[in-house]
């Protein structure tokens, strides 16, 4: 009976200690969790501000080239060179991520996204002369991502000059605020991968844009932008600047070989199209946009957002006072 | 067949417990069931306050200052810890809250501005105070109807409420911040021109601007002439005054002419066609005033009694058709 | 006096407690009235929405914590509050009482044996905290199924109507509220069940009652059986956890009715901290069942998103309302905000808003006396789980301190122009413009050259209130909608 009463007892003190613990983790549990602020609860947003500054040094008289030609590879090639060559923009082991307007899932021939061509000719570049590292081609498209890349061509040509594609997952997007803007504040952006790289090209076609009169280099970083971003349609031209403020490019691509003069920006047809053979490539997207405006039969200030883009000094709408270097590429 | 167990003593002492710790939760939320719900207080007082809007907020002085404490709040029973003596003048006028906020400069704090928020329940008595303190030599504002800055101080007056901003040391830079406050109290309070019904009385003619005076006691010398608001008119080089008061006690009248003649004034004739109207000659002072059941009015000026007439006549037709 | 006297006291009066917490949800101050009175006691004491809401959220609202006394209780006394608290453990167990009180005691003991089938509670108990566990499909769903939840869900929406829409004491015009049939389907099926077996939701269903099975397996005093025991097994006659105090008793499953002490002749059972190998404290579990349960739970929340659930960014939710992710990490479907709502306007969500959003606050301005009330914030101060969160009158009306905020956006209203009045039949009407209450209003006219007046919205003054939708003289649908979009929401 005493050695029940033993064997009991010790049981019901090591029963009462393992309550005793219990309660007691508990109670430091509860402790440690407890918050009476529910906004302390939530994930606190990590905002950023803005990107990097992609842009290389200046060198006078070659901030923009216009190359006449019917042959996106040559002129594009021969645009680069004008500026310096890519090893101007391009330092050997750099990362280098190309922004095409990938818009549409549609064929190249009608014009509503970059041309294959440039892609293709731009990676090649960059990988041998530039001695770039890697080149990624991206770009947050309208239509369905994976079918932009494949209808437009531009997977093939990146498989083939060996770029790498990089669709628009939702884990790349980060909320972005831009320092005194009005749109993007707080505004889900392909941020993580702009982050990586060390330099960003921007390649858009001279497109017809019933909101905005043109959509040209400026209107292109449009691509970068997640979340219900059709809500800027409302106040484009501020959208466009405020873009073109937060991204400073390494090098711009303006193709203007084929303008697309109506219907803008999805086109449809190639009569949509008129030929005017012309590839720009600038470090300063204001002008270079400038000058596509005239490939539209517009001029500069007709396009609120250049005009404004000028008043906050991102660049110059007088692109004749940069003194463009002109070439012709001959078939 | 219960009944057959025995009363177990444990059981009992254990049902006690129960019944005694029941006893105690329905006591704590009788107890609790007093103190109201936070959010239900604010809802009675939603209900019951037309608008308890809030004007000094952190960011009245903008980016780059900061509130240095939080808003106090007076009333008219504590006013005179804030404000001492002065505060019979706002008592006197209708006061009903004062909030005020310090804010210092976030680069530098010993540059900070003191917001002084005053809701006098009406434009007219936030004018008296306003006009009451008003220095003769300071600098209107052209942003506003009412308002004028010294070099350390901004004073304004916006419907009913009356702003004073006194700074840290006279320094431009605040004095523009203090302006820029001020600007946003008045975008704020959205009052808009000062609505004042007692002032549309006045006749517009000839007013000299800016003259408008709320002269709390003892106006003209007279003890009995109280809370009256007085403006200045040009006729020809000279330069008379009308006066205006609501709600005048009804012996005012006659105190007022009693303490007139009591001082050597002499009756005259005052040629007007309005009833209880009378007319003094005080040494070459003409006084002309009239009272209705609303109003104790008069015009006065060391020019001839008829350079008082029509303004006079002005002034009493439209009083007496109110 | 017996405990059982004493427990039966204590049943009743937390029934009638929780009952008359939520009679008194009403915004006011006489004594039936909102007051001080602590509504939400019965939801902070629940440790499984304390459990629960720390799972999906990592914090521990500070409310919750009341929490820890009834967690405290039970690792030291056992399941005392299925026995002596849970108002809907005392419905069942009266209801249950009802039921086979003309059973002799031979049919009682042989429906009260223990069955390993009742330990299925525990699964479904793992099953809901593994849910509400996963990232980035975070989903508390521990409400449906939680009894203090359901319990106060069936008297606000349910029971307190019913009874107050006959005198309209509480309200002064009818509370409707729109899945009612889907909780009374659910509250009779619970109820009808303990005519098969007593206390049916708390032996196979109960995920609180597990959690308190699991918590109890230390406690210090318990019940145990003596050598007195003759065998007779009518301690097991009136058990209402199915514990099987005759045999070895299963702990986890005692929630301590006292029975037993009342049914046992020979003084065998008594209520102390003796050890006894006569027990078992954990309850019984296999391996294979956990980890079904386990693999349940993974999959049970992507499933319930798959099946019918738009985009749950679609609902209108009531002001303060976190962002959806965050508000669905909380939600625990109680109805208190609907309950308190001044103007019924704030509604349960029906499966058509996917399942995971069932029982969830939505805004339906066509039903009760008139849209968001301005001057109102009493959702937020009522949610137990801060899923929406307190605002000041200031805050939601963009005054003061958040001027420069602007007013909380519940939504924007859109015109359906097909429906509209002048717009689709040229009949003038600007019902909507003239009950805007913000100001200037946020519904404007333009007048056509043919005098005709047309409401436009002006989306950036329209905070969503759906006063005008609950206004439209159109009848069936409203002409004017408030659409979840700008909804002011806490964003992540």
């Amino acid at each position: 009976m005493t050695d029940e009463n033993k064997i009991s007892r010790r049981d019901f003190l090591a029963r009462a200690a393992k309550a005793g613990v219990s309660v007691a983790a508990f109670s430091a549990a509860a402790k440690l969790l407890c918050e009476s602020d529910v906004r302390k609860m939530l994930p606190m947003p990590e905002i950023f501000t803005g990107f990097k500054d992609y842009s290389v040094p200046a060198m006078a008289g070659k901030t923009m080239s216009i190359v006449s030609g019917a042959d996106r590879t040559q002129t594009v090639s021969k645009a680069i060179e004008l500026l310096g060559g890519i090893d101007r923009f391009v330092k050997p082991g750099e990362t280098v991520l190309l922004k095409p307007n990938v818009g549409f899932a549609r064929p190249a021939r009608i014009g509503a996204t970059s041309h294959p061509d440039i892609i293709s000719e731009i990676t090649r570049l960059c990988y041998e002369h530039g001695k770039a590292k890697k080149v990624y081609v991206m770009d947050n498209p309208i239509n369905d991502p994976a079918s932009c890349f494949e209808l437009s061509g531009i997977s093939a040509a990146a498989a083939k000059s060996g770029a790498e594609i990089i669709l628009p997952r939702e884990n790349l997007f980060r909320p972005v605020s831009l320092k005194d803007g009005k749109l993007i504040q707080n505004w889900p952006m392909l941020y993580e991968p702009m982050k990586r790289v060390d330099k960003v090209i921007g390649i858009a076609a001279v497109k017809n844009h019933a909101r905005s009169g043109a959509s040209m280099t400026m209107k292109n970083w449009y691509g970068l932008l997640g979340g219900g971003r059709n809500n800027f349609h409302r106040d484009i031209n501020t959208i466009i600047v405020e873009l073109a403020t937060l991204v400073k490019p390494t090098l711009v691509i303006l193709d203007g070989t084929d303008v697309m003069m109506t219907n803008g920006p999805t086109g449809g047809s190639v009569s949509d199209l008129k030929k005017t053979d012309i590839m720009i490539a600038g470090c300063d997207q204001v002008a270079v946009d400038a000058f596509g405006a005239t490939l539209l039969d517009m001029t500069p200030q007709s396009l609120p957002y250049l005009i404004r883009a000028e008043e906050l000094k991102l660049g110059t709408t007088d692109y004749k006072a940069l003194k463009p270097l002109y070439a012709e590429v001959k078939a | 067949m219960a009944e057959k167990i025995k009363q177990n003593p444990k059981q009992s002492i254990i049902s006690c417990l129960i019944i005694a710790a029941l006893v105690i939760i329905a006591v704590a939320i009788g107890f609790k069931q007093n103190y109201f719900t936070q959010f239900n207080a604010d809802i009675a007082d939603a209900a019951n306050e037309t608008e308890k809007a809030v004007f000094l907020t952190d960011s009245l002085f903008g980016e780059g200052f900061a509130p240095a404490a939080g808003v106090e709040n007076y009333n008219s029973d504590n006013l005179y810890e804030k404000i001492d003596g002065k505060a019979d003048l706002y008592l006197t006028n209708g006061f009903l809250s004062l909030q005020t906020c310090r804010f210092a400069e976030n680069s530098s704090l010993e540059n900070w501005a003191e917001v002084y928020f005053y809701d006098m329940g009406k434009p007219e008595n936030a004018f008296a105070v306003y006009s009451t303190q008003k220095r003769s030599d300071a600098a209107s504002l052209n942003w506003t109807q009412f308002g004028y800055s010294v070099s350390d101080s901004v004073y304004v007056m916006f419907g009913k409420y009356y702003v004073e901003i006194f700074l840290s040391a006279e320094d431009g830079k605040l004095l523009n911040s203090a302006e820029s406050a001020g600007k946003r109290i008045s975008s704020a309070v959205s009052a808009g021109k000062s609505d004042m019904p007692l002032m549309d009385v006045f006749p517009t003619e000839n007013l000299v601007a800016d003259s408008f005076k709320f002269i709390s006691a003892d106006a003209f010398g007279c003890s009995d002439l109280k809370n009256i608001f007085t403006s200045k008119y040009n006729i020809g080089d000279k330069t008379i005054t009308v006066f205006l008061s609501t709600n005048a006690p009804a012996e005012t009248y006659d105190k007022y002419y009693r303490f007139l003649l009591d001082n050597g004034g002499e009756e005259l004739a005052h040629g007007l066609t309005v009833k209880n109207c009378k007319a003094v000659n005080l040494f070459g002072s003409i006084e002309l005033f009239f009272y209705t059941d609303k109003y104790f009015a008069g015009v006065r000026g060391e020019t001839e009694i008829e350079n008082l007439r029509p303004i006079a006549e002005k002034l009493f037709k439209k009083i007496s058709n109110d | 006096m017996k405990i059982t006297a004493a427990r039966k006291l204590s049943q009743v009066f937390f029934l009638t407690l929780l009952v008359w917490l939520c009679v008194v949800e009403t915004l006011g101050t006489k004594f039936f009235q909102l007051r001080g009175w602590p509504v939400n006691i019965f939801l902070q004491l629940d440790p499984l929405t304390a459990i629960a809401t720390a799972v999906s959220t990592h914090k521990l609202f500070a409310p919750l914590l009341w929490s820890l006394a009834t967690i405290i209780l039970t690792i030291l006394l056992g399941r005392f509050f299925c026995g002596f608290v849970c108002p809907f453990g005392t419905l069942h167990q009266f209801v249950s009482y009802l039921a086979h009180k003309n059973k002799t005691a031979k049919e009682l003991i042989a429906i009260h044996q223990y069955h390993k089938t009742q330990n299925i509670k525990y699964y479904i108990l793992l099953v809901f905290l593994i849910a509400a566990a996963l990232p980035s499909v975070q989903n508390l769903q521990i409400g449906l199924l939680d009894p203090l939840p359901l319990f106060t869900r069936t008297v606000n929406i349910l029971l307190l109507p019913i009874a107050d829409n006959v005198g309209n004491v509480l309200s002064a015009t009818d509370r409707l509220y729109k899945t009612a049939p889907l909780v009374l389907a659910v509250f009779l099926i619970f109820t009808l069940l303990n005519f098969i077996l007593p206390r049916f939701f708390c032996r196979f269903i109960c995920p609180l009652g597990a959690l308190f099975g699991l918590l109890n397996r230390f406690s210090i005093w318990r019940i145990n059986r003596n050598s007195k025991c003759t065998d007779c097994k009518m301690c097991n006659k009136r058990c209402q956890g199915y514990c099987q105090p005759s045999e070895t008793i299963k702990l986890s499953e005692c929630l301590l009715c006292c029975n037993c002490l009342d049914d046992c002749k020979f003084d065998a059972i008594d209520f102390n901290t003796a050890s006894s190998n006569t027990i078992q404290s954990e309850p019984d579990l296999s391996r294979r069942g956990v980890l079904a349960a386990g693999f349940t739970g993974l999959l049970a929340m992507p499933a319930f998103k798959l099946i019918a659930a738009p985009n749950s960014e679609q609902i209108v939710r009531p002001p303060g309302a976190l962002s959806e992710q965050e508000f669905a990490k909380r939600c625990i479907k109680c109805g208190q905000c609907m309950r308190i709502c001044p103007t019924n306007v704030i509604q349960p969500c029906g499966i058509e808003n996917g399942l995971t959003n069932l029982w969830t606050p939505t805004m339906n301005n066509r039903m009760g006396t008139s849209g968001c009330q301005l001057d109102c914030v009493a959702c937020g101060y009522i949610c137990p789980t801060s899923a929406i969160r307190p605002l000041t009158l200031s805050e939601k009306l963009g005054k003061g301190n958040f001027a420069d905020k602007g007013p909380i956006k519940i939504g924007t209203a859109v015109i359906d122009h097909a429906k509209c009045l002048p717009w689709a039949f040229g009949v003038p009407c600007i019902v909507c413009q003239e009950n805007c209450p913000v100001s200037p209003k946020a519904i404007h006219i333009k007048t056509t050259e043919s005098g005709l007046q047309l409401p436009y919205i002006d989306s950036g003054k329209c905070i969503g209130c759906g006063i005008c939708q609950h206004e439209c003289p159109v009848s069936g649908d409203s002409a004017v909608v408030v659409k979840p979009f700008g909804q002011t929401r806490e964003k992540n």
